[in-house]
């Protein structure tokens, strides 16, 4: 096992790694911008080292200056987080060379999964199935319709040179079809210069599901079972549960192989998870394979009991696996609200500034991988992500009330955060009755953010109320010339100044 | 004195009558004895009727508070807003009309319009790359844009005049 551990990340995730290392009585080392010097991963660590400017390619995405640093620290591993360079190939050989190990998987598999034709490719080899389609672009309508044909009605149309939906065609029958390739071709002509079209097939309300995976170097994966991540907006993610409550055993079993099968096909070690999209008939497609821990990591560690850094310290360090897959049982229900700063009700733009109210829930059941504090900026430098909630109670009826009872505690002031808004979902009737699918958010986007506003006669009386009586006293103050600027929010003083004025 | 608690979609008429420490709420036949007490420079224990409410008021520079947890955005009009309106003097509150500001910092990318552009409410106006994501910043209302204060690939401080509609 390592004796110390250098952790190229920031924020909580930072803070998560550290804590395990901690727990297995290794030393952790930490690296810091110029904006995180106070951050709370480097007051946690044993050691910590200043990296440069606060922007990240000055500084956590620094290969040379990490390296330089692990070796005068005497690390003998690194662990990447997610992001950065945790997905970085060059990186993970480069540790590698400097005689260091890189918790992570093989330099070949992140390469093999990072590009999606390379692998669609290798997942083509194997019984695993991929989302049927064209494997390259089309310009003739006739063979596009053959295609069509083939794998089934609906079909999704795609411009080769596209992205951002533009040229893309939901079509449900032969009859529209060549219509609607033509059109596709046109748009796409004069948006990206190039006629050509993917067929793909169209999936119907489809969930996104993913596995986790554990492997080691000495031919052992298991799956750790699945977790439901179809609530997302701007395609990211925001609320995570596992298990899924669209899934049943026998489909979770299949999954499961699929899964464990894509980790082999890469010569998979470590932790990683494998994504896939579900119809609503239950079939299920490879979408693709993150070699990294993930964000939604803790809520397959709430379910499992597993902790997931931990089994890939010991698999880094050449250990094989203990957890046999007949050992993994799901116990209870758990679910992650990710808590953003931003501004749900402006279309979700990051918010920044001081946090000067913090109020974080605890309780039985309830854990909160953050790394906030009180009085600490939020700079526009990073990832807007404040921190994960994950609730845990005996099934998914508790786990939602839960999660609930926590968010409604959760109190963060002086920013604006997606607290709110994932209790607006955890409450949404829909959601709460599960099964939901990817559409969630788009479907019912203005009934969440009313009622993330809504409120009784009474609560605005509270409110127009507290609002007189901290007036009063915020003049009482000025009037009797006290300074209490100490105590006093920058929104508060600001408000002040524009009364005065 | 007599208040009117406003909102988007609601209006509720109370008269706050202070008694000693406490106050006193007189909502329609309604008397509501509300006990506010400050447990942290921006937070409140509120107890009224003994119904225990936790208030936060932390955006009152926007003009908002939270009730257990639920964001209210509010205006508290007195006697003297109320009378004002009663004579015609339809709503004292400034309208900030289309001033575009910057609600974070960072770098303008792409400036959709020129100066002199009718524009919809709704319309996107500008993209802006902060905290690793583009944000796509759409016009508060309609009219015609009579001025931009930025150019495409400028960085910009929170609270930076970006254009003006109207």
């Amino acid at each position: 096992m390592f004796k110390k551990i250098l952790v190229a990340n920031r924020g909580e995730i930072a803070l998560r790694v550290m804590r395990t290392c901690r727990e297995l009585n290794i030393e952790t080392v930490a690296v810091f911008s110029e904006a995180d010097r106070t951050a709370p991963h480097v007051l946690f660590a044993d050691e910590a080292y200043y990296l440069g400017p606060a922007p990240s390619n000055e500084s956590y995405l620094r290969h040379d200056k990490i390296l330089e640093i692990a070796l005068q620290s005497h690390a003998e591993a690194i662990h990447p987080g997610y992001g950065f360079l945790s997905e970085n190939t060059e990186f993970a050989r480069r540790v590698a060379e400097a005689g260091m190990v890189f918790i992570g998987p093989p330099a070949s598999a992140i390469k093999t999964m990072g590009d999606k034709t390379m692998a669609r490719q290798a997942m083509l080899q194997t019984d695993v199935p991929v989302v049927p389609g064209t494997e390259e672009p089309i310009d003739n309508v006739e063979e596009a319709l053959a295609v069509a044909k083939t794998i089934g009605f609906p079909v999704l149309i795609k411009a080769a040179g596209g992205g951002g939906g533009k040229g893309m065609r939901i079509v449900n029958n032969t009859q529209t079809f060549i219509d609607a390739v033509g059109k596709a071709q046109r748009e796409s002509k004069s948006a990206f210069g190039d006629s050509r079209v993917y067929i793909e097939k169209y999936l119907e309300e489809p969930h996104h599901i993913e596995f986790q995976i554990l492997a080691d170097e000495h031919g052992n994966i298991i799956h750790l079972n699945e977790r439901e991540c179809s609530i997302q907006r701007r395609y990211q993610k925001v609320i995570e549960e596992s298990p899924s409550p669209f899934i049943d055993q026998d489909l979770r079993d299949r999954m499961g192989k699929a899964a464990v099968e894509t980790a082999r096909k890469c010569d998979y070690v470590g932790a990683g998870t494998v994504e896939f999209l579900v119809d609503k008939h239950k079939n299920f497609y490879f979408l693709e394979m993150n070699t990294r821990l993930q964000v939604e990591h803790p809520v397959t560690e709430m379910v499992t009991g597993i902790d997931l850094v931990a089994e890939q310290i010991r698999v880094a360090s050449g250990l094989p696996l203990e957890i046999k897959q007949e050992d993994v049982k799901i116990y209870g229900h758990a679910i992650e609200c990710r808590i953003y700063a931003e501004d749900a009700a402006q279309d979700f733009t990051p918010s920044t500034g001081k946090i000067v109210m913090l109020q974080i829930p605890d309780g039985a059941g309830t854990r909160f991988d953050g790394a906030i504090r009180q009085d600490m900026e939020i700079t526009p430098y990073y990832d807007p992500m404040l921190g994960k909630l994950i609730c845990w109670a005996k099934d998914r009826e508790g786990a939602l009330n839960r999660s609930e009872r926590a968010l409604r505690e959760f109190y963060i002031g002086g920013i604006e955060t997606t607290i709110q808004f994932c209790r607006a979902v955890i409450r949404h009737p829909v959601f709460r009755q599960g099964p939901y699918d990817t559409h969630f958010y788009t479907q019912f986007q203005k009934a969440l953010h009313a009622d993330i506003t809504r409120a009784t006669e009474d609560v605005l009386v509270v409110a127009g109320a507290t609002l007189y009586q901290h007036k009063e006293q915020l003049k009482h103050i000025s009037e009797s010339g006290k300074s209490d600027r100490k105590g006093r929010s920058n929104w508060v003083r600001a408000q002040m100044g524009r009364e005065q004025s | 004195m007599k208040y009117e608690i406003n909102t988007i979609d609601q209006a509720i008429q109370i008269e706050i009558l202070p008694d000693k420490e406490k106050i006193m709420i007189q909502q329609g036949k309604n008397k509501l004895m509300f006990d506010a007490v400050r447990v942290q420079p921006e937070m409140y224990s509120v107890l009224m009727n003994n119904r225990s409410f936790v208030v936060g008021v932390c955006s009152m520079g926007k003009n908002r508070v939270t009730v257990n947890g639920t964001p209210i955005s509010l205006q508290l009009l007195d006697a003297v807003h109320l009378h004002l309106r009663e004579l015609g003097w339809e709503s004292m509150q400034e309208t900030k009309a289309g001033l575009i500001e910057t609600q974070i910092p960072g770098l303008i990318t792409q400036i959709f319009h020129q100066v002199g552009d009718m524009v919809n409410e709704g319309e996107p106006l500008f993209l802006m790359e902060a905290m690793k994501m583009e944000n796509e910043i759409k016009a508060p209302l309609t009219g015609r844009i009579s001025k931009i204060s930025v150019k495409e690939g400028q960085t910009v401080d929170k609270g930076t005049n970006i254009m003006e509609i109207g």
